[in-house]
């Protein structure tokens, strides 16, 4: 019997894991492909909003405003990547002047501070590629960017450590309510792989969150998977923006935004556009031409020749534009964190935090005394000092032989990618935590010897080796083999 | 850190950079340091195992990495220095006019070099799926004609059955061509522009004596398959180079 199984292991659900690791019990994440952050926490802008956009009133805004101020402190605590680079949201003519006036009055009363409406001239101080077209912008010095990868794997790090069981490859198919030996509520957890009991579920399946919710309370909620597009640009491009760079929301949400990545890199995105599908997350030359005529808006001269690779992500839109968040009325026991949508990345610490203590008064749950709340994250060789790096390369002479000669990544920071908890298994799983293949080339003189120390790593043949598991494998045989 | 001093740093260790070294060599310099960050010298030749090199050069139709060997030959008959598994991290110029570069292998640690001269030789990058804005799902299966040569010539993996190539330049027909030998079927190869910019004799050589459709002004406008590469749709394209619709 858990006390707790949380399905999905995107952003939320390991927040909720790691916050929940602060108490002892038994605790499972449940993830239905083959590694963390694979849905929508995979794909978005990576950026931590200040909180003016969002509804006062709304549990979008209350957690985008604890999640906000939680991100400096725990980037130090559990290692990962945050810049706290603020935004601009950009008036593009005269009228779009009392939108700005009604966004910094609403993030005021969300509680955002610093908020200040700029003109023109001090728009170019501040961000001096700004093209010739806006004319005002709204200022928010505490919006930051973040590295949703690096994020996501050091909450899951951190509650591995602290004691959090994984499952990967394993979908919930059925949820079922039951009784345990004392005739107390609880829940049987259906998978492909056989059936757990646990005390309490969190559903924190993204896109898919529906799904289960639905399977267990007559209070019907509809999951849209709302698309966006995104373009990358190389990391030559650093440094052409500041600022997380918005423009006046439309009926579409946020716009397109242009911002600085944590790593240096540029991304231009997103589109929306509300789909069916909940695997659909494929571009459209429609979406990256939407992309860039929208971009050119706000920049003159974006370097769009720059673009290294294109994605879409798939935002967890609910009919009500809001969070659903806590124990589900009809169906005691199971806790939603469902239509996690932008701001949700930011609201993801606050959000694991208000769960797990939620969980902990429900279930009664102790604190665990062997709680460690910090982890260090993966050497990041192009950050050391020279002297360090030289002795870093000295002691693990891996570190020496470089494999991702876009990103500099050695075979040392591979291996450890791999052999860390919950290592990597596939090259994108090899990607998103040391960044080998996602650099200029993106992957292409790398992954051929990045497939061979999967292999080696995880004792498989590399046929078997995937991009991003499931049937996603990068070879189909060896050559002349069926001749 | 020391730093160690040479005339002439070569930074690639494939054509350009051996046949730079032994053209200096040859001019009088003895001061010279090739870093190549493969584990062998001869760069991408190495993995271009058709022939067709040397006509011009050496009068004799070599395979890339015979010709790769014959350069390597004279930087070792000439007793030039180089360093393998050597990756430059970085090159500055310095106040006292040298450049220095900033290497790191795993044998020899970091290490710090200065120069009087720097000769680049490092080839290039193969532009991307998404560098070209192709739209569709990012499923396994799709490589740069570079990235798969590797896989086939130099691992001995097959990275696919059933193949079509998009591009139509030396590099995209050897391709169709070797796929073919080594079992795929390759379905067609497309495009963008009204003509290839390969050579007659591969178009001939590689294409036709296969049997493989070369469509001209086509492109792939979108990759299906979520896990693996299911199907691509290709499309005519106009004489401003984009997709006409309904002609997919």
């Amino acid at each position: 019997m858990y006390d707790v199984v949380i399905i999905g292991a995107g952003i939320t659900g390991c927040s909720v894991a790691r916050f929940l690791s602060r108490y002892s019990g038994r605790f499972c994440v449940m993830e239905r492909s083959e590694d963390v952050c694979t849905g929508t926490s995979k794909a978005n802008s990576a950026i931590i909003h200040a909180g003016f956009d969002a509804a006062h009133g709304s549990l979008m805004a209350k957690y985008n405003l604890i999640g906000n101020r939680m991100y400096p402190e725990l980037a130090k605590e559990l290692d990962f990547d945050y810049r706290n680079n603020g935004s601009l949201v950009l008036a593009l003519d005269e009228d779009d002047i009392p939108k700005l006036e009604a966004l910094k009055e609403n993030g005021e009363k969300n509680g955002v501070e610093g908020l200040e409406i700029i003109g023109r001239e001090r728009l170019k101080e501040l961000e001096p590629s700004v093209g010739h077209v806006p004319v005002a912008a709204l200022y928010a010095p505490t919006a930051g960017i973040v590295c949703p990868f690096g994020a996501t794997v050091a909450f899951a790090e951190n509650a591995f450590t602290n004691g959090v069981e994984f499952r990967f490859n394993t979908e919930v198919k059925a949820l079922i309510p039951a009784k345990d030996e004392e005739g107390k509520n609880c829940w049987v957890v259906q998978t492909a792989d056989g059936s757990v009991r646990t005390r309490a579920v969190v559903n924190a399946a993204g896109v898919y969150a529906d799904i289960l919710h639905n399977m267990v309370s007559a209070n019907k909620i509809r999951i849209i998977p709302r698309k966006g597009d995104y373009l990358l640009l190389d990391r030559r491009t650093g440094g052409y923006v500041q600022h997380t760079v918005f423009q006046v929301p439309g009926k579409f949400g946020k716009g397109v935004l242009v911002s600085p990545t944590v790593h240096g890199n540029t991304i231009v995105g997103p589109t929306a556009e509300d789909i069916d599908d909940k695997e659909g997350n494929d571009t459209t030359s429609e979406g990256f031409d939407d992309l860039m005529e929208k971009a050119g808006l706000a920049f003159d001269d974006l370097p769009l020749r720059d673009v290294i690779t294109s994605f879409a992500g798939l935002r967890a839109h609910e009919a009500r534009h809001d969070f659903i968040l806590g124990e589900v009325e009809d169906a005691p026991g199971f806790f939603d964190c469902a239509g996690i949508e932008s701001p949700g990345l930011t609201a993801a610490p606050a959000i694991g935090k208000e769960i797990s203590d939620e969980l902990m008064k429900s279930l009664g749950l102790k604190e665990n005394p062997d709680f460690v709340g910090t982890r260090k994250g993966f050497i990041d060789a192009k950050r050391l000092p020279l002297d360090e790096l030289a002795e870093l390369i000295r002691k693990r002479p891996e570190y020496g032989r470089i494999v991702c000669r876009c990103e500099q990544v050695s075979e040392g920071a591979i291996l450890d990618a791999i052999r860390r908890p919950l290592g990597a298994r596939s090259l994108d799983g090899v990607k998103r935590r040391v960044r080998a293949g996602m650099g200029r080339c993106q992957s292409g003189f790398c992954s051929p010897r990045i497939m061979d120390i999967l292999a080696e790593e995880w004792g498989v043949d590399v046929a078997d080796i995937t991009k991003s598991g499931g049937h996603s494998e990068v070879i189909v045989g060896l050559v002349k083999d069926r001749i | 850190m020391e730093r160690t001093a040479y005339n002439l740093i070569i930074i690639g260790g494939g054509p350009a950079g051996l046949s730079a070294a032994v053209a200096a060599y040859d001019a009088g310099e003895r001061s010279i340091l090739i870093l190549e960050r493969d584990t062998r010298l001869g760069g991408i030749l190495n993995q271009c195992i058709h022939n067709g090199f040397g006509l011009h050069t050496f009068q004799e139709e070599l395979t890339g990495p015979e010709y790769a060997q014959r350069y390597i030959d004279k930087v070792i008959e000439r007793g030039i220095e180089y360093k393998l598994d050597t990756m430059v991290m970085s090159l500055i110029q310095t106040e006292d006019g040298l450049k220095e570069i900033m290497a790191v292998s795993e044998k020899e640690g970091l290490m710090l070099l200065s120069a009087k001269a720097v000769v680049l030789g490092m080839g290039c990058r193969e532009r991307s799926r998404g560098a070209l804005n192709i739209p569709g799902f990012r499923p396994a299966g799709v490589f740069s004609a570079g990235t798969a040569q590797r896989l086939v010539n130099i691992e001995g993996y097959l990275p696919g059955r059933r193949v079509v190539i998009l591009g139509s330049g030396d590099i995209g027909l050897i391709m169709a061509r070797r796929m073919t030998l080594e079992g795929a079927k390759v379905l067609v190869c497309a495009e963008l522009m009204p003509y290839s910019g390969g050579l007659k004799r591969n178009i001939v050589q590689c294409l036709d004596d296969f049997g493989i459709p070369l469509k001209l002004s086509h492109t792939v406008v979108r990759i299906e398959g979520k896990e693996r590469v299911e199907g691509v749709v290709i499309a005519e394209v106009g004489p401003d180079r984009k997709p006409i619709p309904g002609t997919e």
